[in-house]
């Protein structure tokens, strides 16, 4: 019952946010500054730890694969091929999404934790002012516009090492690895990546918030929930990620 | 005018308020004196609707408010202002864009006057939360209270954690509220001395129930022990 | 100040993401916003396998895709008759002047997963230049099947040959076997050493009658047969048993001589 609550809540949380952010653009009133703030805090700020992990984890993946091929079929001339698949479908959607749930998830549970603890959650009833527009409306859309940028970042910092190590390390030349590197990935490939993003960009924001929101008195309780938002969402991301794969990709 | 009818409030087997009423004027300043933890929070909190009571009712002028319903409790908090112990700023704005939040650009008219009550310079207006001191954000908070202004005013603790010289700053302030705005004001306060010189009515809660009401005048020379410790400026040790 | 700076750096990653999907998507051939595009219509009779979306090149280098594959509704005009099939191919517009009215359009493998693609050769220069939208005649592919089946033909003959036969073949088989069975086991009987002797006694015999040859060779020799010839011929008229008798004689004497 209590792990039903735990996906309940969230999802009742998307739900009014979500109708909050349609009424909000009928009425035309958006909290613009507040969303380009999120959008500057998760994504811009997320920037340089998301293109130094996946350079690394693509780095990775393709002298596995290199390793792979030449061991089956004694040569590895596909190998950015494979890899950029695997990017495109996995690594980089759910390597951002686990990155910005454990930059962005903990500090929207601890924020909104403290602002609870603080009487800010009070104080924004009492001005009229609806924690939904106010507080998750601008992370969800900030978690979107993030995950879905920094994935898109991800998959082109991926395909630009794998060229880069195929001409560094392989001996292939750049154009010859290039050719080699579209052989696999479809649009439909990048389509599901999007899809991807996009769910674990509204997963991050509204587990983290809902921890947040429910966080226990005194800095202990913020404590918990940042780590319970973390946790949380990142089981989910993968998940809802194994989802995603079984609906999108397998027959 | 607002109506108190019997408020009850329990939190686990606690009661904290038992059939709590009181009644205030507009114009008025009624202040709730007791321990720490005899439920005076809880109840400005069950005025406002940010804590539903068990029962009793909170009638605002003249209408019954139902803290079920967010619709009405919007309006209810329009007319009822609520001060928070803790100045409960948004940290992640300015003073000034804490002030204006949610406000409508009309009432900012009368910022400097509020301004100079609570003798909180302009310049402060541009920091932070997190950069001024707790007393400038308490001024701040009062007058994000007052550019609304309501008709009844809930101070929690306006002077606890200010220094003497803020406290008659915030006494007067108080009084200028009644005069000029003829705003009805509760105080929640521990500060006996202000009590007396500002107060109308003063309530003393124990254990969740009123076991004095009266005028300041009669406070003092109540017989009820506790009130009698107040007054003597000290608290009695647990009977 | 800091709103401003926060705003331009939230405009720049909004556009370069958008940005980015957009080189994605021309990369993976949605978009093709740069440059005129020619089409034209290769019409085949087999096609090969070659898909939508496969890399058309001209002298090896990539130039294009395929962009639709259809059957031909009615028939084909009249240049390309035949051709039951129509792929429509996109270029860039730099190879224009290189597709000639003598360029051919093959479909080829690639790679070693047997990539299908659309190779173009430039024409000669004297051939005039293909109109954008045009409709050429493809080179079919070489039917790999088509080869099978003939192969299929070839083995189903020599099958039904087989079946015809069987019992003799099965015959010729046995025989064969047995006949390998038995020299293999007298070769095996045989001793190692009495071999060698045999062959030995057989180049000693040879090598005597090589002499023997010579010397039936010589003129005295030839003599003595003409002489036995003669006598032959006279004996002819002698009686059966006395030839006998005779012969035996002579034989005795000759081996004696």
């Amino acid at each position: 019952m209590r792990e039903w609550n735990q996906l309940e809540y969230p999802a009742l949380l998307f739900c009014s946010s979500f109708v909050g952010f349609v009424s909000s653009l009928t009425r035309r009133e958006i909290r613009g500054r507040e969303i380009i703030k999120q959008i500057y805090e998760c994504a811009v700020m997320s920037i340089p730890v998301i293109s130094f992990s996946l350079g690394i984890v693509s780095l990775m993946s393709v002298l596995e694969f290199s390793w792979h091929m030449r061991v089956v079929l004694r040569q590895d001339a596909l190998v950015p091929a494979f890899s950029l698949v695997l990017t495109i479908r996995e690594v980089a959607p759910v390597v951002t999404a686990m990155l910005l749930a454990s930059r962005v998830g903990a500090s929207i549970a601890a924020e909104i934790g403290v602002m609870k603890i603080t009487e800010q959650l009070d104080q924004l009833k009492l001005l009229a002012v609806s924690e939904v527009d106010y507080l998750l409306v601008p992370r969800w859309l900030g978690c979107l516009v993030a995950n879905v940028a920094l994935t898109l970042i991800s998959i082109g910092i991926a395909g630009v090492v794998t060229i880069f190590i195929g001409a560094r390390w392989m001996g292939y030349q750049p154009g010859e690895f290039y050719n080699s590197l579209l052989l696999f990935t479809t649009g439909y490939d990048l389509a599901g990546a999007l899809v991807k993003s996009l769910c674990f960009g509204t997963l991050i924001p509204f587990v983290s918030a809902g921890y947040g929101l429910r966080c226990a008195l005194g800095s202990q309780g913020v404590g918990e929930a940042a780590t319970q938002a973390v946790a949380r969402s990142s089981l989910l991301i993968i998940i809802i990620d194994l989802f995603i794969n079984s609906l999108w990709w397998m027959p | 005018m607002l109506e108190l009818k019997a408020i009850s409030k329990t939190f686990g087997n606690r009661a904290v308020l038992r059939s709590v009423s009181l009644t205030l004027n507009r114009g008025q300043i009624c202040f709730v004196l007791g321990r720490s933890g005899v439920g005076k929070s809880v109840l400005l909190k069950t005025i406002v609707g940010l804590i539903p009571q068990d029962s009793g009712e909170v009638w605002i002028q003249s209408e019954k408010t139902d803290p079920q319903n967010e619709e009405q409790m919007v309006s209810v908090r329009q007319k009822c202002g609520l001060v928070f112990q803790m100045p409960a700023l948004l940290d992640s704005l300015t003073l000034q864009e804490n002030l204006e939040f949610g406000l409508k650009p009309e009432k900012l008219a009368r910022l400097g006057k509020y301004l100079d009550w609570v003798q909180l310079s302009r310049e402060r207006l541009s920091r932070y939360p997190a950069e001024v001191s707790f007393g400038t954000q308490k001024k701040a908070s009062v007058v994000r209270t007052l550019l609304r202004e309501p008709q009844f005013i809930l101070f929690d603790e306006p002077t606890t954690g200010l220094d003497p010289v803020s406290r008659q700053v915030t006494n007067q302030m108080i009084r200028n509220v009644v005069k000029e705005s003829h705003s009805g004001c509760i105080v929640v306060s521990h500060d006996v001395q202000s009590a007396i010189e500002l107060a109308s009515t003063i309530i003393l809660l124990d254990q969740g129930q009123v076991i004095f009401q009266g005028t300041p005048e009669s406070f003092c020379s109540s017989e009820q022990p506790l009130a009698r410790a107040f007054c003597n400026g000290m608290v009695l040790l647990d009977h | 100040m800091e709103q401003q700076r926060k705003e331009f750096w939230v405009g720049t990653l909004v556009l370069f993401s958008v940005g980015l999907l957009l080189v994605f998507a021309w990369l993976l051939g949605f978009v093709q916003p740069l440059g005129k595009r020619i089409h034209l219509s290769v019409f085949y009779q087999f096609a090969g396998g070659v898909e939508v979306g496969a890399p058309v090149r001209v002298s090896g280098v990539k130039v294009g895709k395929v962009e639709k594959i259809e059957f031909l509704s009615s028939p084909a005009s009249e240049n390309v008759a035949g051709t039951s099939v129509k792929v429509l191919i996109g270029l860039d517009s730099q190879v224009r002047n290189l597709i000639r009215q003598n360029s051919k359009f093959y479909i080829n493998i690639a790679g070693i997963i047997g990539e299908r693609y659309l190779e173009v050769t430039p024409g000669s220069e004297d051939s005039p230049v293909l109109e954008n939208g045009s409709e050429v005649r493809g080179m079919d592919p070489p039917r790999v099947d088509q080869l099978l089946s003939q192969g299929y033909g070839v083995f189903g003959r020599v099958q039904e040959f087989l079946e015809r036969n069987e019992n003799t073949m099965q015959e010729l088989l046995t025989s064969v076997h047995s006949l390998m069975t038995d020299t293999n086991s007298i070769l095996k009987k045989l001793d190692r050493k009495k071999v060698s002797q045999l062959i030995e006694n057989l180049n000693t015999v040879s090598a005597n009658v090589a002499v023997l040859s010579q010397q039936l060779r010589s003129p005295k020799s030839s003599k003595f047969i003409d002489q036995l010839a003669d006598l032959v011929d006279r004996a002819h008229e002698i009686d059966k048993p006395a030839l006998q008798k005779f012969l035996q004689e002579e034989g005795v004497r000759a081996r004696i001589f």
